[in-house]
């Protein structure tokens, strides 16, 4: 690696700032431009007046750099959320562009006509932090459309009174008032405190327009009888979508990039427009998919349990236009797209025309799309189903949400988001299978079907045989900020299951896991690989909490880790975490299975050439299988993994990545500023470039469970 | 920062960078290290790279060979005698007061090295050429 004297990195930033003299900035939404700036004169200070290699922006005096009291001021031509800008010549050459979200710092969006400042702007060249490959728009959740709305129409107000039959009914009728209003006033179907039995019913189902909402979790039960009957609690959207038939790309569609071009723009029978969901994906590259020795051979029906068959390799988008054979949309490929694969765009449909032997996809594109829809303030148990079913489950919906809501006792997964773009799970307590065990019952959240651009955010999920699972998600999905811990087998509660990770399915890609505490960060391959998943701020502590109120108690002999990376699982990148606990000690004794185990210490990573032996308590557990239980560490897994700026407390320091100059680790990878949740806590809460404290505070979704915990 | 460079700021930025190489009295000079001991010193012509961005890839600039206009290669090498004994591993870019400009990393053709060499194993009073280096920035 070339390294930069600071006269180098001064005079090369020098010469890319002179560029700009005089010229622009402008910020987008897509490519819809909100607002230009006029650049000064001279457009920026000397490098290196404040920091190296770095120049500041000049403010509105020209002289100065930008301040609040001196800031860059422009009116806003356009409306929306900001998430690319480009910096332009006085001739109007783009110079360079960037992220909006990762460059700048904003205080909510903008509104055509809105006076925009720009407070603070810092050029460098440094280089990113994490390889440009690696990182994706994360834009999730409703955040890129003003975050979750509040419904405060009522159209109807239930009580216990009511049959399950009365209040299905009312979900149906305050769709149509919905639709009545031309989709602009959302309905709410109120649930008065009592319990709800609804056992032996399919589930209420929810769909555009409507939110269901209870008195409180602590007020509003939901409860079905766990009888085999293989329903969730609720659903929104249509159950069990499939894939219509596709149209081929006729050009790869390149990561980063907002358009497709299709051989025909119908796909399905149906004529793409603005506003459909499309599902990009393809045929399996070796490159990239690896599906293991567990799922059958090619055609196989396993290759199609969370994806198209054989495609696992894919994103979901929402269409902005079409113009000939271009599809533009409104979130870049986190993923490049090839046609040497057959990529191709499919949409949802209900099996009309499918193929009976493809699982009856392949046939017509005739899914009415769930949107703005959502579950609210409410408790919901005891739903069934495995993967099909668990408590709360949407399907194929966009633009949909479950806030505030306490899901416990559930079969499958307790909250499942299966083919949805830009739904989000937050601010709810998620817990406590009945069955913790692999196989699909015993899951606490999962980002299924291609799922895109979703968010869990400020969660608790505890007490589960695996806290997440991604099965074939489509990339710009977010964890942050929740809580996630006691993770086991019932079988193997001396084991340590992996905890938050984009796990147990190929070929998950592109997902974010921010902000979160967990025992660890692990990705395994049983079911396939996964690719691209980033965990950035994080603290994984390498201890379960072993709560009491667990069913029976867990030890943490055997497989304790801090991170684990297993076969296959490629190019994960992890920045700014930080691993382990302050004194931790190393446990010894006697098994759950009555064998003696002695973890002796603690190292930083596990001994590649004995990977899967227990020891010393790795912070980090690198080409390993799980299942497999090679005695060599994977060479590709160690070759692809990305770690920069993370502190351990076994070296009790930062570890950075000798070959990267860039040592500012931003704040977050999502968010530009300080979320609301975060209250009077520190943010964010895990710096680890402070060894001396590298926890400047705790996380809310942590204090939210110890308080229930020790109430 | 999550930046991506323009073809016309990647060359600005390669440029500002190999130009401080005549920002001295005299020309540049390359120095090839064991570690830390300078195992040959090459002076380096004035200008000591051609203009970023002449070989087509943006960002990137061709150190000027012996005849002082061509980018180096075999037939016009950049040449030097080596003054100590020791096994190359990085090199310095300095200007001519000795001031440190960049730093990279030396290997065996093939070996990934910021510069390459036929052989890394240097001899005092060896000969050493360098018939390919090309500086590439951001």
């Amino acid at each position: 690696m070339i390294v930069l004297s600071d006269a180098a990195k001064n005079a090369s930033c020098d010469a890319i700032c002179a560029l700009a003299n005089g010229g622009s900035i402008e910020f987008l939404d897509g490519a819809t431009l909100l607002v230009v700036f006029t650049l000064q004169t001279t457009a920026f200070e000397d490098a290196g007046t404040s920091v190296v290699g770095a120049a500041r922006a000049i403010g509105g005096d020209g002289t100065n750099p930008v301040s609040i009291s001196n800031p860059l001021v422009a009116t806003a031509t356009d409306a929306g959320s900001f998430d690319t800008y480009q910096v332009k010549s006085s001739g109007g050459s783009v110079l360079w562009s960037g992220s909006a979200t990762a460059d700048f710092q904003f205080n909510g969006d903008i509104a055509d006509g809105q006076k925009a400042r720009i407070i603070d702007w810092t050029f460098t060249t440094d280089g990113d932090i994490i390889p440009a490959e690696r990182l994706t728009l994360w834009d999730p959740g409703l955040n890129a459309v003003g975050g979750i709305p509040t419904y405060t129409t009522v159209f109807a107000s239930m009580t216990t009174s009511d049959s399950y039959a009365d209040i299905q009914d009312a979900l149906d009728d305050a769709h149509t008032a919905w639709l009545g209003t031309g989709g602009t006033v959302g309905q709410v179907v109120l649930l008065a405190a009592g319990t709800y039995d609804i056992s032996g019913t399919q589930g209420f189902t929810v769909l555009s327009g409507v939110v269901l909402r209870g008195a409180g979790f602590d007020a509003t039960f939901l409860t079905k009888v766990s009888d085999g009957a293989t329903y969730p609690v609720a659903i929104i959207g249509k159950r069990w979508p499939k894939y219509s038939a596709g149209s081929l790309l006729t050009i790869d569609g390149v990561k980063d990039e907002y358009t497709v071009t299709l051989a025909s723009t119908t796909v399905g029978g149906h004529a793409i427009v603005a506003g459909d969901l499309i599902v990009i994906n393809q045929e399996p590259d070796p490159d990239f998919v690896d599906w293991g020795t567990h799922v059958g051979p090619p055609g196989d029906p396993s290759r199609g349990w969370f994806n198209e068959r054989d495609r696992p390799l894919g994103q979901i988008c929402e269409v902005v236009s079409v113009v000939g054979s271009v599809v533009t949309v409104n979130t870049p490929l986190h993923h490049s797209f090839s046609t040497a694969f057959a990529a191709h765009v499919c949409m949802f449909g209900d099996g009309t025309g499918g193929d009976p032997d493809l699982g009856n996809n392949g046939g017509d594109a005739n899914l009415e799309q769930t949107q703005y829809a959502g579950i609210e303030d409410l408790c919901v148990e005891y739903g069934d189903g495995d993967d099909g079913g668990g408590n709360l489950h949407m399907f194929a919906s966009k633009y949909c949400w479950i806030k505030n809501v306490e899901s416990r006792y559930s079969t499958g997964h307790s909250v499942n988001l299966d083919g949805c773009f830009r739904c989000e799970v937050r601010d709810s307590f998620i817990h406590s299978t009945v069955d913790p065990n692999p196989g699909g019952a015993g899951y606490g959240t999962g980002c299924n079907g291609y799922a895109s651009d979703c968010l869990f955010e400020n969660n608790i999920i505890w007490n589960f045989n695996k806290v997440t699972v991604c099965r074939a998600s489509g990339g710009g999905n977010v964890w942050g900020y929740n809580y996630m811990d006691d993770m086991y087998g019932s079988s193997y509660r001396d084991i340590v299951e992996i905890g938050c990770g984009p796990n147990h399915y190929a070929c998950s890609h592109h997902e974010l896991f921010e902000g979160n505490r967990a025992p660890n960060y692990d990705t395994e391959s049983f079911w396939g690989n996964s690719i691209y998943g980033t965990a950035f701020r994080n603290h994984f502590t390498a201890l379960r909490r072993n709560d009491s109120h667990l069913p029976d108690p867990l030890l943490d002999a055997h497989n304790r880790r801090a991170v684990g990376v297993q076969t296959s699982c490629w190019w994960h990148s992890f920045v700014g975490n930080v691993l382990g606990l302050s004194g931790q000690t190393p446990l010894s004794g006697t098994d759950l299975h009555a064998n003696s185990y002695d973890q002796i210490g603690f190292t930083y990573q596990a001994d590649i050439h004995n990977v899967d032996v227990d020891g010393p308590v790795p912070m980090w557990k690198l080409g390993y299988d799980g299942t497999e239980h090679p005695t060599e560490a994977d060479p590709s897994v160690l070759a692809t993994t990305y770690r920069h700026g993370n502190f351990d407390y076994v070296t009790n320091d930062i570890v950075w990545d000798s070959t990267v100059s860039n040592q500012n680790i931003p704040d977050s990878l999502y968010l530009s500023s300080k979320p609301d949740f975060m209250g009077s806590k520190a943010w964010p809460w895990v710096v680890a470039e402070n060894p001396s404290d590298p926890l400047a505070d705790t996380l809310p979704a942590h204090d939210r469970f110890v308080a229930w915990s020790e109430a | 920062m999550s930046l991506t460079l323009s073809s016309a700021a990647k060359n600005a930025s390669c440029n500002a960078t190999v130009d401080l190489c005549e920002q001295g009295s005299g020309a540049g000079k390359l120095k090839i290290k064991a570690t830390s001991t300078v195992l040959a010193t090459i002076t380096l012509h004035d200008a000591a790279f051609e203009n970023s961005g002449t070989n087509g890839t943006p960002g990137q600039a061709r150190a000027v060979g012996g005849d002082g206009t061509n980018p180096v290669s075999g037939g016009n090498p950049l040449s030097g005698t080596a003054s100590a004994t020791g096994t190359a591993n990085v090199y310095d870019v300095t200007d001519s007061d000795d001031n440190v400009l960049w730093s990279g990393t030396v290997t065996a053709t093939g070996g990934g090295g910021d510069l390459t060499l036929d052989n890394t194993s240097i001899a005092n009073g060896q000969s050493i050429q360098i018939t390919s280096w090309v500086h590439s920035q951001p």
